[in-house]
């Protein structure tokens, strides 16, 4: 049975991290409005995203109001891709058929 | 797995949702396929084709550079800025192939002193091809203008076939009605937008 990544497998930071995974950055905003979470919740999915690597986080002023950018570091990207392949497993051995890899944007 | 897929689409569905893209880039098909038209019902010389080409470059970069200025001014302050990964070689090299093969295929096709049984089932070919994209576009980013831009496509291409309309002016009509199409639904979601949209804040939590 393959393991899954625990800090991405959490389902507020997995849309995170699925969010990401399609750009090259976005701000806390965005986040906000796509993920529909809190902004508390989304500022301590991101914390944890940040702990392990998996996010960078850039702290900016546009004016005078705070500007939060984020970003998915390569670690990020590969734990994304590897946490995809390993759900894949889990289902085809549940499913005996491939559930669809890759999706193509 | 799916549900993931249309999670990491998101970001390119809200690209369109303000309206912006739809708004711009249908103004730049109307111009483009104006200045073609116009330039196409002059008297026939060396130069016009190449000023239209080169027009229809300035108004490429306008758009995109115009578009980039209303994000930042409109949209990202209301829901959130978003970056895309750039392009690799091969999206640019094919858009590169395209626009040489347009550039190179435009100038001669202009200058043909009459058209044949081909340039008839041109038209509405093109008129099919653009049907494609649009749905393709509705399929895969749910853009909201796919439909009714498939819809014009297949009048202009209907038109284009029962009045044997010239391929290069039957196409420019068809740049110059998906771009309206595309333009007025464009600005209807822009109005919403910026009814329904409020200037987001990250609070001192963020």
């Amino acid at each position: 049975m393959p393991e899954v990544d625990r800090v991405i497998h959490e389902p507020g930071r997995l849309v995170i991290v699925a969010l990401l995974s399609s750009i090259k950055e976005a701000d806390f905003t965005f986040l906000l409005r796509e993920t529909g979470l809190t902004k508390g919740n989304l500022s301590s999915h991101l914390s944890k995203l940040e702990a392990a690597s998996y996010v960078h986080i850039e702290k900016a002023y546009r004016g005078k109001v705070p500007w939060t950018l984020v970003r998915l570091t390569p670690e990020g990207r590969a734990a994304f891709k590897e946490y995809r392949k390993q759900v894949n497993l889990l289902l085809e051995g549940q499913n005996g058929r491939s559930s669809g890899e890759h999706c193509r944007a | 797995m799916d549900d993931l897929c249309l999670i990491s689409k998101r970001p390119f569905t809200y690209w369109a949702q303000d309206g912006l893209p739809s708004l711009v880039y249908g103004l730049n098909f109307m111009l483009t396929g104006l200045v073609f038209l116009i330039g196409f019902s002059l008297p026939r010389n060396h130069f016009y084709p190449f000023a239209a080409i080169l027009l229809w470059g300035v108004i490429t970069l306008a758009s995109r550079w115009g578009l980039m200025k209303l994000k930042r001014r409109i949209a990202f302050p209301r829901s959130g800025y978003v970056a895309f990964q750039p392009r690799g070689w091969m999206p640019r090299a094919s858009i590169f192939a395209i626009l040489v093969v347009f550039a190179a295929v435009v100038p001669i096709v202009i200058r043909q002193p009459s058209y044949h049984g081909w340039t008839l089932i041109a038209g509405p070919a093109a008129a099919f091809l653009f049907v494609l994209a649009s749905l393709d576009s509705w399929f895969r980013y749910r853009f909201p203008d796919g439909i009714l831009l498939a819809g014009v496509s297949v009048a202009v291409g209907v038109w284009m076939f029962h009045t044997h309309a010239q391929f290069i002016s039957g196409l420019l009509w068809l740049v110059i009605a998906t771009g309206g199409a595309g333009a007025f639904t464009g600005g209807l979601r822009l109005y919403v937008f910026l009814r329904t949209s409020g200037i987001g804040k990250e609070g001192p939590d963020a």
